[in-house]
């Protein structure tokens, strides 16, 4: 492609020998004054991949030109070399201070002018170049990056719902209780000063909360009504076995959800009155995540068919949950959660809260 | 054209071929460029008009001119003349005047013949 340049001289015996230097390899502009040079630089579409500027000339000069480019930072990326038969030190500096790349004397010498006009020319688009690869190469990879997050992702869930499978959940449940946490982070804004992207990390999280579950015989897992109390205390384990599960996965501990995912993993059958399990933890000793998860799992549990019942109607669920039967949860979430359930109902028809964002 | 003649009226061809990458039309054109200059006419009204800044400015359009086309006496005597403007020193800078505009005369005369 034709390089195009512009070339500011009042002098048009300049102005033709520094275009013969340049042409033909070079479409050279010439106009006699700073405005003028302006009015070139600034029409729309104006590409020059130098600019050769005379210092004295009448009107606006070589340095009034630059001073007029300066808040433009024109110069950062389009070379600019001031011409003058007055290369003295103030004259120099002033310019180079503005962004000039060379100042080069006159009269000008061929070789010279072109050698160096050149070598800086060069040196932009090289420059210029390198941006647009590093740029290109930075895309591919934020997209390579997205692209193992969702199948992180996809194998955390893959691997949640076999487990679940294996109580008789669909995947369905996983995904749910994945959405309902999101709820209650991002949209019911239940922990103040989260950000969505913890949000998004606690929702991965939620959906490895029972994973200890793979631990458990299925005699006790899919038994039809109640649990002797030797397999309820069985049962529990599910909490200590997932979280001790997480732990052993070298990978997952340096992910940024594996805190959230390891304290739901253990907590998420406790109580606010400390009467859960397994530690038997209380009020504010628990996190909002663990929570808040307990409390989808409660919810979506009641709303569902399980193997020990059928599904209950919303309005029952929330009923039994507010009249404290399926557990003691937290005052604030308990009220955040009675305010927020017809929303919480919409924000589940709608689909897409996956963790394609999970970042 | 004429390049002895050129050579004969004191101006340094060798560098002027440099400067025009040895093309003989474009340093024509440049000559001829010359001849149409109006710098002498603008310097000659300034110094009447007693007004040095247009001087200046005449006196460093001659000197940029006679830089390029290697007229070597005009532009020592540009140079001096706008290095006594430069310096405030106004009168002595006008007292250049008259040796400038002979030395333009005598080229533009000169170079019309060459190129005849």
């Amino acid at each position: 492609m034709e390089k195009r340049m512009l070339v500011v001289d009042d002098d048009a015996i300049e102005r033709a020998i520094i275009a013969n230097i340049f042409s033909p390899a070079w479409q050279v502009d010439e106009v006699a004054d700073g405005r003028a040079a302006l009015e070139a630089l600034m029409r729309p579409g104006a590409s020059y991949s130098a600019v050769l500027l005379d210092y004295m000339m009448p009107g606006m000069d070589g340095l009034g030109l630059l001073e007029a480019l300066a808040p433009l930072d024109f110069c950062s990326h389009t070379p600019v070399f001031i011409i003058t038969a007055e290369a003295d030190a103030p004259v120099t500096k002033r310019a180079y201070g503005l962004g000039v790349m060379d100042v080069i004397p006159k009269p000008v010498i061929p070789y010279i002018v072109r050698r160096r006009v050149g070598s800086v020319v060069e040196l932009y688009e090289k420059r210029r170049m390198l941006e647009y690869t590093v740029e290109e190469q930075a895309g591919e990879i934020l997209d390579q990056a997205k692209q193992i997050i969702r199948l992180n992702y996809g194998l955390i869930e893959a691997l949640s719902t076999a487990i679940e499978f294996r109580s008789g959940e669909s995947g369905a449940h996983v995904r749910r209780i994945h959405d309902i946490t999101l709820f209650f982070l991002e949209e019911a804004g239940f922990v103040s000063g989260l950000t969505s992207e913890e949000a998004h990390q606690v929702a991965l999280a939620s959906i490895m909360h029972d994973v200890g579950k793979i631990a458990i015989s299925d005699s006790i897992l899919n038994k039809p009504g109640r649990l002797s109390a030797q397999e309820f205390e069985i049962m529990k384990t599910h909490t200590v076995k997932g979280a001790q599960l997480l732990e052993h996965i070298e990978e997952l501990r340096k992910h940024p959800a594996y805190s959230y995912a390891h304290d739901i993993a253990l907590h998420h059958h406790e109580r606010w009155d400390g009467r859960g399990y397994p530690e038997g933890l209380s009020g504010d000793a628990l996190t909002p995540f663990s929570q808040v998860v307990a409390l989808a799992d409660v919810y979506d549990a009641l709303c569902g068919k399980r193997c020990y019942k059928e599904a209950f109607s919303p309005e029952v669920a929330v009923d039994m949950i507010r009249t404290g039967q399926c557990g003691v949860f937290n005052p604030a979430l308990i009220e955040l959660f009675l305010k927020k359930e017809g929303d919480l109902r919409a924000w589940l028809a709608q689909e897409g809260h996956d963790g394609q964002q999970d970042a | 054209m004429d390049s002895r003649m050129l050579e004969g009226l004191g101006i340094d061809l060798d560098g002027l071929m440099e400067r025009v990458m040895s093309s003989t039309s474009l340093l024509e054109r440049l000559l001829r460029a010359y001849l149409e200059d109006k710098s002498a006419d603008k310097l000659t009204q300034a110094v009447e008009q007693g007004d040095a800044d247009a001087a200046l400015m005449a006196s460093h359009s001659l000197k940029g001119l006679s830089a390029n086309l290697g007229f070597t006496k005009l532009h020592e005597l540009t140079g001096t003349q706008c290095s006594l403007f430069r310096a405030g020193m106004t009168a002595e800078a006008f007292g250049l005047t008259a040796q400038v505009l002979a030395e333009d005369r005598r080229l533009k005369e000169g170079i019309r013949h060459a190129l005849q």
